[in-house]
């Protein structure tokens, strides 16, 4: 017991300093969205390596349903394939330019957190294998996930729509109607689809998709389906709940999609806009 | 006297750099931060928990002043936490010694200079890396290092050999 008292009195100052230093370091990391996604960066560059074995040793077990989920895909894409080749043989050119559009590049899931309100993941991927910001995050199937904010050489991290500070355009997939998809840090499960004009035709189960206008995200990006309709307080306009497509609590394997439009897109709307 | 000259040091740096530098814009290359003197010139006797709690303040009062939530305080902590050893090892002097009172010119000649000018480029390094948290534009953030912690230095300087004589007597 002395020895313990002795061992207390002469590191108890070192202890202190350690534990201050780390709650200082979380108050600056949780103060902004930047910080955040840096020191998340930072943090990846040590523990990056432990997080992929983690990772890989969890995926080990999933392997085969997912191998499974991924040749069902792979099938259903080649099927969508045939019948749009089949039925559009001389508008592939232009099908081919919009193609052209967007670079995909693979990779898996590392970390990932749902339960705080800026929620982010981490992927095994960085500036070394082609990523870059704002590259569109996306699953296998085509559901929107996230956004890239940062990346080290090695991996990336991206801010996930679970996440207060993101917002990007919606269309409902029938309708045509633009909105706001944006969540406001409550069910991991359903989003906000807001601002949605009340002309719009909106009903329950309809698909909202990312707008062409989000920059991140291809057209096709599927957001998910639609839960609760509401018209807003002032009456102008619905707030709808949507159903996320994507699992977000059980991302694996992601596809990340770079615009490469975006750039001549953005550079044009600040000269003509500003 | 020696303690009420200090605490008029201490106000006189707060509020040159909460209501002078804080709100000045010359260049962004140029943001001095003098406000770690306040640790630098504390008693050499204090121990490192006196050292600690003074940091600990000094950090959160900057960072409600500047709105840096964390930042000022990650910074202070570890300069004020190996302060102790950084005196003794800048200045030569011996833990053994006992020796008291505020470290100045007087008692410490040129080993003082090297105590004060290291602490201060230690405290500028950190805090601007953790400011940035980037090596992205590495060239930027070395001059606004190198800027910011010349302009700190002067200024430091400027301050404490107003109170030296009155810190020395």
């Amino acid at each position: 017991m002395q020895k313990l008292l002795l061992f207390i009195r002469k590191t108890g100052v070192a202890i202190i300093f350690i534990i201050l230093e780390i709650i200082a370091i979380r108050c600056y990391a949780y103060s902004t969205p930047y910080t955040q996604a840096r020191i998340l960066v930072w943090s990846n560059r040590v523990v990056g390596y432990v997080y992929s074995t983690f990772a890989g040793a969890s995926n080990y077990f999933t392997l085969r349903k997912e191998n499974t989920r991924l040749t069902e895909h792979i099938a259903m894409l080649e099927n969508r394939i045939r019948t749009l080749e089949a039925a559009l043989p001389e508008e592939n050119q232009a099908i081919e330019g919009v193609l052209q559009q967007y670079e995909y590049l693979s990779a898996k899931v590392i970390s990932s957190t749902t339960n705080r309100r800026r929620n982010f993941i981490t992927l095994n991927k960085g500036f070394r294998d082609g990523v870059s910001a704002d590259m569109a995050v996306m699953t296998p199937e085509g559901f929107a996930v996230g956004v890239v904010v940062d990346c080290s050489e090695n991996f990336a991290v991206a801010k996930t729509l679970l996440n207060v500070d993101f917002r990007i355009g919606g269309v409902l997939a029938e309708d045509g109607s633009h909105g706001s998809v944006a969540w406001s840090g409550g069910d991991t499960q359903v989003i906000d689809f807001v601002e949605l004009s009340k002309y719009a035709k909106v009903k329950k189960g309809e698909r909202v998709r990312a707008a062409g206008f989000s920059h991140y995200f291809p057209r096709e990006a599927i957001i998910g389906d639609v839960e609760e309709v509401a018209l807003a307080e002032n009456g102008t306009s619905y707030n709808c709940k949507v159903r996320l497509a994507a699992d977000m609590e059980r991302l694996f394997n992601v596809v990340l999609v770079r615009n490469t439009g975006t750039g001549e897109a953005q550079a044009l709307e600040e000269k003509t806009y500003y | 006297m020696r303690a009420r000259v200090y605490i008029m040091l201490t106000l006189v740096v707060l509020f040159v750099q909460v209501f002078v530098l804080n709100n000045l814009s010359i260049s962004p290359l140029v943001a001095p931060m003098v406000y770690i003197v306040i640790l630098l010139m504390m008693p050499i006797e204090f121990s490192q928990w006196k050292m600690l709690g003074a940091g600990l303040l000094l950090g959160v009062v900057m960072d409600l002043t500047m709105g840096t939530a964390g930042l000022n305080t990650l910074v202070t902590l570890p300069i004020a936490f190996f302060r102790r050893p950084l005196l003794y090892a800048l200045t030569g002097l011996s833990p053994m010694s006992k020796e008291e009172g505020i470290p100045t010119i007087k008692r410490l000649g040129v080993r003082f200079h090297r105590y004060f000018a290291i602490v201060i480029v230690l405290h500028s390094l950190l805090f601007y890396f953790a400011e940035w948290l980037s090596f992205d534009n590495f060239g930027t953030l070395l001059l606004r290092i190198l800027c910011s912690t010349l302009c700190s230095l002067l200024l430091d300087y400027i301050i404490i050999m107003l109170f030296m004589k009155r810190l020395s007597a």
